[in-house]
């Protein structure tokens, strides 16, 4: 059994993120117990997150145990979760050179469990409805010591896929959305605290996990 | 990209009305020059009339100019917004939102190979 694991890699103000990314890969190269892991520089216009997204497929014996990445220069903190499937889809799964998103999100209190149900089985119909989203995966945190509740992840060929089509599409704005926001009566469930992080994607990560 | 229209569905008894309109003065609208993309269109009351022991409806439409501008002004509501609502969500029996677009565009429809 795999456990897969997504961190945002927070960097001391004026750190220089191209260096912590070499020390990362070099690092996680001699990790042992990862069966794959994936390393990207956050692209402007990320909001909640880190400088860096690392992904990591942990074997499940050595899951438990955190990676420290302190000895990376500039390193400040991590904010990651490991999560379990909830449902994934390939459309391209031998995607190569895309952009990769993650959004992590926090259920909020008092959430009805009926509409959590809904939020999540509506999140997973944006595929239905966007050409442009080619891999992704939705999961549900089973870590312990953290406030975020799901992983919701996507593989694009270009970043004017999610700029674009993904922020543009009615069934996003029209219908998602309204999960997400705090003047909806009712049917609001996920906290205004997002994650919103995406970088580089060099070869599908969902497909591989 | 077109417009966007939200309305919100308020039932209240008749001698509320005038209360939510007020708040309505007092903590939502002061703050939308600084949420730029959203309008306030429309304060509609149906029926036009109080009648003995029946709600009334407050309509309230909103414009925001895009999609874009829709995150806009989702990202840009504030504590006098979510107080509004809480104020409003003890003076009103039951409340909906609806989120609009162009009846005279196709709807976009699943994907065939989805």
């Amino acid at each position: 059994m795999s456990i897969c694991e997504t961190l945002q890699i927070h960097l001391k103000p004026g750190a220089d993120a191209a260096q912590a990314d070499a020390a990362i890969r070099s690092q996680l190269a001699g990790t042992t117990g990862l069966q794959s892991w994936h390393v990207g520089l956050n692209l402007e216009g990320c909001w909640g997150a880190g400088q860096l997204t690392v992904d990591l497929l942990r074997e499940a014996d050595s899951a438990d145990r955190p990676i420290d990445f302190s000895g990376v220069p500039g390193f400040e903190r991590t904010d990651g979760v490991q999560y379990q499937t909830i449902e994934q889809g390939l459309r391209e799964p031998d995607i190569q050179g895309g952009i990769w998103r993650t959004l992590m999100l926090q259920i909020r209190d008092g959430a009805a469990a009926e509409e959590v149900a809904k939020f999540e089985q509506e999140t997973l119909g944006m595929p239905r409805y966007m050409r442009g989203i080619r891999n992704w995966r939705l999961g549900r945190v089973t870590s312990p010591g953290t406030h975020w509740t799901h992983v919701w992840q996507q593989e694009y060929t270009t970043i004017n896929d999610l700029m674009g089509e993904y922020l543009l599409h009615p069934y996003h704005w029209g219908w998602v959305d309204r999960r997400f926001d705090p003047e909806f009566p009712e049917v609001w469930v996920v906290d205004t605290g997002l994650c919103h992080a995406f970088c580089p994607l060099e070869s599908t990560i969902v497909g591989r996990d | 990209m077109s417009t966007i229209h939200i309305l919100d569905e308020i039932v209240l008894a008749p001698d509320a009305i005038a209360q939510v309109l007020q708040l309505l003065e007092e903590h939502y609208l002061p703050g939308l020059p600084a949420r730029q993309t959203l309008s306030l269109q429309q304060r509609w009351v149906s029926p036009p009339v109080q009648l003995e022991n029946q709600n009334n409806t407050l309509w309230l439409l909103w414009e925001v100019t895009d999609a874009y501008g829709y995150y806009t002004m989702r990202g840009t509501a504030d504590e006098g917004v979510m107080r509004f609502w809480a104020e409003v969500d003890q003076l009103c029996r039951e409340r909906r939102r609806h989120v609009m677009g162009d009846a005279t565009q196709p709807l976009p429809q699943p994907l065939e190979d989805a």
